[in-house]
């Protein structure tokens, strides 16, 4: 790699016309001079084309019909020519120096293909909340672990995310026809990259604001069990790809604690058939999951006994209060 | 190989300005007739780039800014051109002969990626204190130590930075040394991953001379620090051991560092916690979790006697349970190597348990 690479920042932009301005400037605003902006629009229906028109040559704009994240970053990716790629929802911001530092990790650490930072929670008007997401990410590399990924213990969202062009050949496109990959990009690359044995490396370290607001798919009622499931199918996907790709068997314990957690969260019946059969198949992934995390295989197996044996009011008590992650809440509100 | 292959002396300093002068003298006095000394200021600010000008032409000069120690080892290696790397600290001094020996030693080993060598501990004023580092009653290790690597980490008796001498190729494939984690300690990343990458010779002769002075990185630091720092460089530093191993196809280390049944790691792991548990470095740690990986890793040792294991087992569990005030005292009685000494002395005088742990190989190496 020469000593300034090229970085592509791919923005993908659905109906976020009010927001994505403050994206793209904090995007061309980098500290690192050698960087091309990708702005894709997935089939926006407000005003986000006149605002991406408006920064004339300054981006690349590509249009394209509606299919979501994934489908965006496919296309963003595949006009993209820079050595390092960083991606960027529409209503997130970034550091200055986001970029600059990390060329520099990923100028260190040849083997690393990918890098992720914790982003800073803010409202809607970019105040900070006081936390970040994830709260605690280790400072360090990251192995091409399967269970971290199936586990979901990488926590890294898209605005955190960069990886090598080299990294990312091996992982696009982006399966999102089925639907299952419709979001997520983030889960779906790291994953893919740990199957083809590529190393990470995450840092403690938040570089950008991560924008809370009430038009977030999250945001809707009724969104904590569409969370759980949602995290489940995904999971569960990902469980198929792995063993699919490598001839044995891989099961996600996270399937099926967040399977019962969701069944009781829609008000399913207290021991249903349903709940006896996921707990069958959480035993089984925890049992795959001793040998090679045993204190993660003992955490996931006590969370899976808490959500079957709890009863159902319960457990929609704890999701209503806490949401999915039990994030530390500010303490100017509680 | 070359008739005579070219060694390079890393010199590396940071305001030792009153010391750097002895050490590049020794590296320039060495009676191997084929050797480069380079010399690193990793940005000071006192004199020592006064003392390097002086030595004009018959030194390489590598001056960068504040890095700490790894990122000047760093630049070292990059500009080295021998096929033997010596890493000299500033405020340490090696004896004339050992570049030789080092280098008959890694022409009888052609597999060695890493030569070690005693040093003298000496105060500042180069007045011997009567003891090396490690100890003339540890014996060094040769051998292939891959496997006490992945098991017990690098608790074998390792002399400091400045008595270590390894292959520039094997140099070249675990590095570069990861800069934000090693700022002091670099000899903890490659006492872990050199062995690793090619065999270990032990080499049973006191080559240099260690100062110990009011000013080192140690000098007057607490025993909770001390151990607080150690657990700090295993900890983050792990990762990046698992990713040389990764490159060198080392497979089987453990996935977290706390598994290793490391002895002197479990120890600073248990003092960090009971002493300063508000700075401890590895979030979630507990006593109680510290206290069973460190009774594990007492009866695992290798090569040590029934009672050094019941003795360390009771130390575990005693600190786990101890009160704040007696755990200090604990703590300092065998984390700190002066005052463990002394109980040893205390210990064997009182009770004539003249049996001191022997650390060996498992292996015949």
């Amino acid at each position: 790699m020469t000593d300034m690479p090229l970085v592509s920042i791919i923005i993908d932009n659905y109906n976020y016309g009010h927001l994505i301005a403050e994206t793209i400037d904090s995007a061309l605003a980098q500290t690192y001079p050698n960087i091309e902006v990708i702005v894709v629009d997935d089939g926006s229906t407000d005003n986000s084309r006149e605002v991406i028109a408006r920064y004339g040559d300054r981006v690349i704009p590509v249009f394209k019909e509606n299919g979501g994240q994934c489908s965006a970053f496919n296309v963003g990716f595949a006009a993209s020519h820079g050595d390092i790629i960083a991606l960027l929802d529409s209503d997130d911001v970034w550091d200055p120096e986001k970029i600059a530092l990390m060329v520099d990790i990923f100028q260190r650490y040849p083997e690393v293909g990918w890098v992720g930072h914790k982003l800073t929670i803010t409202d809607a008007k970019l105040n900070s909340l006081g936390y970040t997401f994830p709260d605690l990410l280790p400072n360090g590399p990251v192995p091409p672990d399967p269970h971290l990924h199936l586990e979901r213990m990488v926590r890294v969202t898209v605005s955190g995310l960069l990886f090598r062009r080299s990294a990312g050949e091996r992982a696009f496109p982006i399966p999102y026809e089925s639907g299952t990959w419709r979001t997520c990009a983030d889960v779906y690359l790291m994953s893919m990259f740990a199957i083809e044995g590529i190393w990470g490396y995450t840092l403690d370290e938040s570089l950008g604001l991560y924008r809370q607001h009430p038009g977030q798919e999250f945001a809707q009622p009724g969104a904590i069990a569409r969370r759980v499931e949602r995290d489940a199918v995904i999971s569960e996907a990902l469980a198929e790809i792995w063993t699919r790709r490598k001839g044995r068997r891989f099961s996600s314990t996270t399937v099926y604690k967040h399977r019962l957690v969701a069944s009781a969260l829609t008000g399913h019946a207290i021991l249903s058939g349903e709940r006896w059969r996921l707990l069958a198949g959480g035993i089984r992934s925890v049992v795959d999951l001793v040998r090679p995390h045993p204190r993660l295989a003992v955490r996931q197996g006590l969370g899976i006994a808490i959500a079957f044996a709890f009863p159902h009011w319960w457990t929609r008590r704890v999701f209503r209060r806490f949401g999915t992650q039990f994030t530390p809440q500010p303490a100017a509100t509680s | 190989m070359n008739e005579r292959e070219l060694v390079s002396i890393i010199v590396n300093n940071y305001n030792y300005a009153s010391f750097l002068g002895e050490a590049i003298e020794s590296a320039l006095g060495q009676t191997y007739p084929s050797v480069e000394v380079i010399v690193v200021d990793d940005g000071s600010t006192d004199d020592s780039r006064r003392v390097i000008e002086r030595y004009g032409d018959r030194i390489v000069r590598v001056l960068k800014a504040n890095g700490g120690q790894a990122s000047a080892v760093n630049a070292g290696v990059a500009a080295a051109r021998g096929d033997i790397v010596f890493l000299l600290d500033a405020d340490d001094v090696l004896a004339p002969d050992i570049v030789a020996k080092v280098v008959d030693a890694f022409r009888d080993h052609p597999e060695a990626s890493l030569v070690q060598f005693r040093l003298a501990v000496v105060d500042a004023e180069r007045r011997p204190l009567g003891r090396c580092d490690p100890p003339l009653t540890h014996p060094l290790w040769s051998g292939d130590l891959r496997e006490h690597i992945l098991r017990h980490g690098n608790s074998f008796p390792c002399p400091p930075t400045s008595g270590n001498a390894a292959r520039a190729a094997a140099l070249r494939r675990i590095g570069p040394i990861p800069e934000d984690v090693y700022r002091y300690g670099v000899d903890q990343f490659l006492t872990m991953t050199l062995p690793l990458a090619g065999q270990v010779v032990g080499l049973d002769v006191i080559g240099g001379e260690y100062r110990v002075h009011g000013t080192n990185f140690y000098g007057g630091a607490s025993a909770a620090s001390r151990a607080q720092h150690a657990v700090e460089v295993a900890y983050h530093g792990w990762p990046h051991v698992k990713m040389v191993a990764d490159r060198l196809e080392v497979k089987g280390l453990p996935s977290r560092v706390t598994d290793l049944a490391d002895i002197s790691l479990q120890r600073d792991r248990m003092v960090s916690l009971k002493l300063a548990p508000a700075r401890h470095p590895i979030p979630g740690d507990r006593p109680l979790r510290a206290a069973v990986d460190g009774v594990a890793t007492a009866l695992r040792y290798p090569g040590t006697s029934p009672a050094w294991k019941l003795f360390q087992s009771l130390w575990f569990v005693g600190m786990a349970m101890a009160p704040r005030r007696l755990a200090v005292r604990l703590g300092e009685a065998v984390a700190v190597p002066e005052s463990r000494d002394r109980l040893r002395q205390r210990l064997s005088g009182l009770l004539q348990v003249g049996r001191r742990p022997v650390h060996q190989p498992s292996r015949g190496g």
